[in-house]
């Protein structure tokens, strides 16, 4: 394998995940197996844990922009991870097909949702206390089911829930996201890598590359226009989308 | 939060070296390089609970103690999700 190849590869998708607050495998996992003609199980077993990666050099960033609620962190990443459990059960009786329409459907109303949602109404952060944990809760576990069955970043459930319901600006949601991420990705990679899925001979130039990408892309995130991020985050989640429908019909 | 963009850097640092030195490894000794590849990965898994670790503590101090306390059960529930997943 060419390592620079490898590297660039990395970097773009830490990149995109640190601008995004997400954790980057919708770039990473499509580049390692066309690119590299790497089995999709290995691909899904590095983009995890360069999720780790990321989140740890983006978070950093976000954290000093005062772009994470920590408290929020801990509630989410908690109830994720009882829901990644309850996701791997699931599997085991709906048809992944019903589920990735399912969530196709849900990604084409949150874009809508959030391209006509109004910037001011964003202005105001709620506090825990005054959303509630039955909500907090509902949508984490939520995110991590999905996330559990169909192998995408709760990143991409977590934002718009906390941009769309819960109030938060989107800067903020994207660096509570970024941080959140790479906790809910800890267990993942620990089975990953004790399976032997984990390439670990590769994992030295992703997770480097990834570090940089996300370091520079999270910069970024910071300094862009809400109105920019809206529509980048917009054109990830419709791109999603199709997939989904492509692989749910196909 | 100033302790914790601290603790993420010198954690960012400590990970980069390792990384590093297990290329380097693997580009001399293919053998010795997979055990360093392997100590470099968890090494970036350990980041996760050091990091919960922080905030639990962080939490304490302030007399936060529902969030210390959570804190602390993530770390939990991560290893007990590893370990349903596994056997």
């Amino acid at each position: 394998m060419n390592i620079f190849l490898i590297l660039s590869g990395a970097i773009a998708a830490g990149l995109v995940g640190g601008f995004l607050g997400i954790g980057g495998g919708v770039v990473l996992v499509p580049f390692l197996t066309i690119v590299f003609q790497m089995p999709i199980h290995h691909a899904v077993a590095l983009s995890l844990a360069t999720i780790m990666a990321n989140s740890l050099t983006s978070s950093t960033e976000y954290l000093q922009g005062g772009m994470v609620d920590i408290k929020m962190v801990i509630m989410l990443s908690i109830y994720a991870s009882i829901g990644a459990v309850a996701g791997s059960i699931i599997g085991y009786y709906i048809s992944p097909r019903v589920i990735q329409v399912a969530f196709a459907i849900l990604l084409v109303y949150t874009t809508i949702a959030i391209l006509t949602k109004s910037e001011k109404k964003s202005i105001r952060q709620r506090g825990l206390e005054e959303i509630g944990v039955i909500k907090i809760a509902s949508i984490a576990i939520l995110s991590g089911i999905i996330s559990s069955l169909l192998g995408v970043g709760g990143g991409v459930l977590i934002i718009p829930a906390l941009y769309l319901i819960f109030d938060y600006p989107l800067d903020l949601a994207k660096g509570t996201s970024a941080f959140t991420i790479g906790i809910i990705a800890t267990a993942g990679s620990i089975v990953y890598l004790v399976h032997g899925t984990l390439s670990v001979e590769c994992a030295g130039p992703i997770m480097l590359g990834t570090m940089a990408g996300g370091w520079l892309g999270s910069k970024l995130g910071i300094r862009t226009k809400s109105g920019y991020s809206k529509a980048a985050f917009s054109l990830l989640l419709i791109y999603l989308a199709v997939k989904m429908i492509w692989h749910g019909a196909v | 939060m100033t302790g914790l963009v601290k603790l993420q850097k010198a954690l960012i640092l400590v990970v980069v070296i390792v990384f590093l030195l297990a290329i380097g490894a693997y580009l001399l000794n293919r053998g010795i390089g997979i055990y360093f590849c392997h100590i470099a990965i968890w090494t970036l898994i350990l980041t996760g609970p050091i990091r919960l670790l922080w905030l639990s503590k962080y939490f304490k101090d302030k007399n936060e103690q529902k969030f210390s306390i959570l804190a602390l059960m993530i770390i939990l529930v991560i290893g007990l999700t590893a370990i349903l997943k596994l056997f």
